[in-house]
């Protein structure tokens, strides 16, 4: 064994020269951090990608090193293109001065055209390189290309990596979209019997406030769901039915619920919590699936002056919650089965609950899905409220 | 030395020893008649002169008994029988016997015409006061410590154990200086075996001097070439007293105020005493605390090495930034500022230890700036790079023991080297070539990494954590005491 022992540390001195046994080593300071990435397909014909690669600039002292470098920033923009994803990537070396380095890549933007070609194509290589991590988080850019995205963010002074790190941190305060990793992303394609959906963003313009500056001012936005047919982009799905979406995904934090009062003023609820169930059920060889939704919800907000925290009005306004939220899942439901599209996947329940039955069906689920028997409960508590519970001008709390 | 056939008179002997100024040689004359001849001997400085012109001078001389006789043989009757105010004294006939008498700082009166000696114990030399120990300090506990002269030391721990049965053997180590050793240990209680052992070992050291603890580690523990300590050292008596009653062998060399105990595993190497007179969670607490720290003094620098060369997707996104810009303008790799800066280190520490107390601090503020700031602000090495080593470097003083604390620096800086040569899997195979030779170390039978490594027994009471003492009921499995039982 002392033998052992000592051939393995010589082995290891004697072989740390030696450019065969680097095992990869690379300094710190010649590595680039990508952070984000955007892939887009070329918008002039030909089938190129183009690949903008965006690295945090910390001192922010220099300026964009894409060519037309322009005020400081803090953003280091690199764009390339190439026949592939990799070639296009690996063309980024070209320019760069250090090592391009995929390991810290946390977001991937994919272009509106470049979804609509054949998503697969762009992603494999991001799939396949053990530089890049599996929980990457993929969005696709709704109405743009990822490219255009990038440069209006750097011009604004703000890193894109930050800003969309802060924006799915509070994807749950609305719950209408979600955070959607590389790894889900294979299995859903993977899943043939799913229509696979992936989180958007898009950029909106807004009124600048501020006289000195330009007119309107670009901001970034979750948006809803880019939902998937086989490997080619469908069609997005946004607010409401994004949000009815998540119920069915069990995926609702948050968000916020507006009915009315007995006399017709507006009243605004919390949803503090909500769990989602979907039962399928087989009696005599028909299948229908019951999607039970139970929440809870607190009162945040009321228009009116009338106390409501009697019973009979709390029944009335957890009647008028409950079918708003039937209503947002019968309405994502029914674009659902019009297209053919179990992007929930329901398929998926089936096949844990009856297994047996599942082997019999599924080469024709894509038949059996848009007749099936869906239907929705929805069961809800109004919980409490806040600091205040009588509105002011109630006339609670006078002393005669 | 001494020829077997020399005869015992004052004559011989000064041939034999009158070659030093200190050893002192008087003639005195007693009797009736003032005929009979006495030749003292002494060495001054390690006998205490009151005792020898109080208690033997003078009744030699003034007391009637002596005084009224004419012969020697009724002399060396009256002496033998106690007329010196001595309580004891030892009759030698031999010169060899003698001479390391007087060596080992007795008095010794002989008498030449019947070729008899005697010696009297009028020890009294110089000694340091039991004071405060000055590495081993705890809050909670005595606070005394061993000094150089083995009778005190030793009745420090009888003042402790007082069962008859605490055994202090007597051995002589070192051809030239003559140290006396001894071995403690209970009587049965102690695993018979593991003092056979002991003894044997003890008895096979052929050293010229046994001046330093080395000497008798080096010669004690199985393997020889490791870095890690195998015998367990301490100035604190109550400390050595709670390992001799737990099962194990201690020895106390005269001239030295530590005490060896052996066998020595690794986990009394993370044991503080204080462990054992605090809050049993407080000190849990702190015991894992010196678990962590002690890895992260090991591994901390290879893993900087490792993750900022090879595996930069380790690191988060924000700190890898942060690092890269620190490091910027830096011209060496990581490595090379780390194991550079680590270097530095030991210069500061060692060079600390030489410099008197006062040129030592302003050394130090020296060093620091020199290092801390300056080398930073050339761009000799980035600010992590600092952080890093001075928290390994912190870390590594939480450790109680020096020894082992030496062995986990030397150790630091392989697990660097192989990081730096292949990352992480480098450091993963510096820690199984690490964890490998602690398993090989096993002394009298008892594995190093016991109780981990152990299958026979499941005492974890005292390990990683320290368990309330109603679950520490037994001894050490690994010890194979006669007796097993702490508390019944």
């Amino acid at each position: 064994m002392k033998k052992v022992y000592f051939l393995i540390i010589l082995s290891v001195f004697f072989t740390g020269g030696c450019r065969a046994f680097d095992f990869g080593r690379a300094e710190i300071n010649k590595i680039l951090f990508i952070n984000a990435i955007g892939i887009d397909k070329a918008n002039d014909g030909s089938d190129d990608i183009v690949v903008t690669a965006v690295s945090k600039n910390i001192e922010a002292t220099t300026g964009e090193r894409d060519g037309s470098s322009e005020s400081k920033t803090n953003a280091n923009i690199f764009t390339s293109r190439g026949m592939t994803t990799f070639e296009a990537a690996r063309n980024l070396s070209a320019y760069s001065d250090k090592k391009v380095f995929y390991g810290h890549v946390e977001y991937i933007l994919i272009g509106e055209s470049a979804a609509k070609d054949n998503i697969l194509e762009y992603l494999d290589f991001f799939f396949r390189i053990f530089a890049a991590r599996l929980n990457t988080k993929v969005l696709i850019v709704k109405d743009g290309s990822s490219h255009d995205i990038i440069k209006n963010m750097a011009d604004e002074d703000i890193f894109i990596g930050d800003l969309l790190k802060s924006l799915l941190d509070e994807k749950k305060e609305l719950s209408i979209s979600d955070e959607i990793q590389i790894i889900q992303i294979m299995n859903m394609f993977d899943n043939i019997y799913m229509s696979p959906y992936i989180p958007c963003i898009e950029m909106k313009s807004y009124e600048n406030d501020n006289p000195n500056e330009k007119k309107s001012k670009d901001r970034l936005q979750l948006a809803g769901f880019a939902l998937f047919k086989e490997e080619k982009m469908f069609e997005y799905i946004t607010d409401k039915m994004a949000r009815g979406f998540n119920w069915i995904r069990g995926k609702v934090d948050s968000g916020v619920i507006v009915v009315k009062d007995p006399s017709g003023e507006s009243i605004s609820l919390k949803i503090i919590d909500a769990r989602t169930k979907i039962i399928p059920k087989l009696s005599k060889g028909n299948l229908d699936v019951t999607i039970e939704v139970y929440f809870f919800t607190n009162v945040s907000d009321i228009k009116g002056t009338k106390d409501i925290f009697k019973k009979e009005t709390l029944d009335y306004l957890e009647e008028q919650q409950e079918n708003i939220i039937k209503k947002e899942i019968m309405e994502i439901l029914s674009f659902a089965q019009k297209n053919n599209m179990d992007f929930f996947p329901i398929s998926d329940e089936v096949y844990h609950k009856y297994p047996v039955f599942w082997e019999g069906i599924k080469d024709s689920w894509s038949e059996v899905f848009p007749k099936l028997k869906i239907s929705v409960e929805a069961e809800s508590v109004i919980n409490r409220t806040y600091d205040i519970k009588e509105p002011i001008k109630s006339g609670y709390g006078v002393k005669e | 030395m001494a020829d077997q056939s020399m005869e015992l008179n004052s004559e011989n002997l000064r041939s034999l020893i009158d070659h030093s100024s200190d050893i002192t040689f008087k003639d005195i004359y007693i009797g009736l008649e003032k005929n009979i001849k006495v030749t003292l001997v002494f060495i001054e400085g390690l006998i205490q002169k009151e005792y020898l012109s109080n208690f033997i001078l003078k009744p030699l001389l003034e007391s009637p008994n002596f005084c009224s006789v004419e012969k020697e043989a009724i002399i060396l009757d009256l002496i033998e029988s106690g007329s010196l105010y001595f309580p004891s004294q030892k009759k030698f006939k031999d010169i060899d016997s003698v001479t390391s008498e007087i060596f080992n700082g007795n008095a010794v009166l002989i008498f030449d015409k019947s070729h008899t000696a005697f010696s009297f114990s009028v020890q009294g030399f110089e000694s340091r006061n039991v004071t405060e120990p000055s590495g081993e300090n705890v809050i909670k506990g005595s606070k005394d410590s061993f000094v150089e002269t083995l009778s005190t030391n030793i009745s420090t721990i009888r003042r402790r154990i007082r069962t008859v049965d605490l055994i202090a053997e007597e051995f002589i180590v070192g051809k030239q200086t003559r140290t006396p050793l001894n071995i403690i240990y209970i009587r049965n209680l102690t695993n018979k075996d593991l003092v056979d052992e002991v003894r044997k070992k003890i008895q096979s050291i052929d050293v010229d001097g046994a001046l330093t603890t080395s000497i008798i580690e080096e010669h004690i523990r199985s393997n020889k070439y490791s870095p890690f300590p195998q015998l367990l050292y301490t100035e604190r008596p109550d400390k050595f007293c709670s390992n001799i009653i737990e099962g194990r062998v201690g020895m106390l060399i005269d001239g030295l105020p530590v005490a060896l105990i052996s066998p020595a595993t690794f986990l009394q190497f993370m044991q503080a005493p204080e462990d054992y007179s605090q809050n049993f969670i407080y000190s849990s607490a702190i015991r894992l605390l010196r678990f962590t720290l002690t890895f992260i003094t090991l591994y901390l620098p290879g893993f900087y090495v490792a993750v900022t060369s090879f595996h930069q997707e380790m690191i988060p996104t924000q700190l890898a930034l942060s690092i890269q810009v620190s490091k910027e303008g830096v011209p060496f790799p990581s490595f090379m500022e780390t194991l550079g800066l680590l270097i530095a280190f030991e210069i500061l520490v060692e060079s600390g230890i030489r410099l008197p107390k006062t040129i030592s601090q302003a050394f130090s503020i020296v060093g620091a700036v020199v290092v801390g700031q300056a080398a930073v602000e050339a761009k000799l090495v980035s600010p992590a790079v600092v952080v890093i080593v001075a928290a390994t470097a912190i870390s590594s003083y939480v450790m109680p023991n020096q020894d082992f604390s030496n062995a986990i620096r030397l150790w630091r800086f392989i697990l660097t080297i192989f990081s730096s040569i292949a990352g992480l899997f480098g450091m993963s195979i510096g820690g199984l070539l690490l964890l490998y030779h602690l398993c090989t170390i096993d002394n009298f039978g008892i594995s190093y990494l016991s109780p981990f490594v152990s299958s026979n027994t499941m005492q974890y009471q005292d390990t990683l954590i320290r368990m309330p003492m109603f679950f520490m009921k037994k001894r050490p499995v690994d010890l194979k005491t006669t007796n097993k039982k702490r508390q019944s």
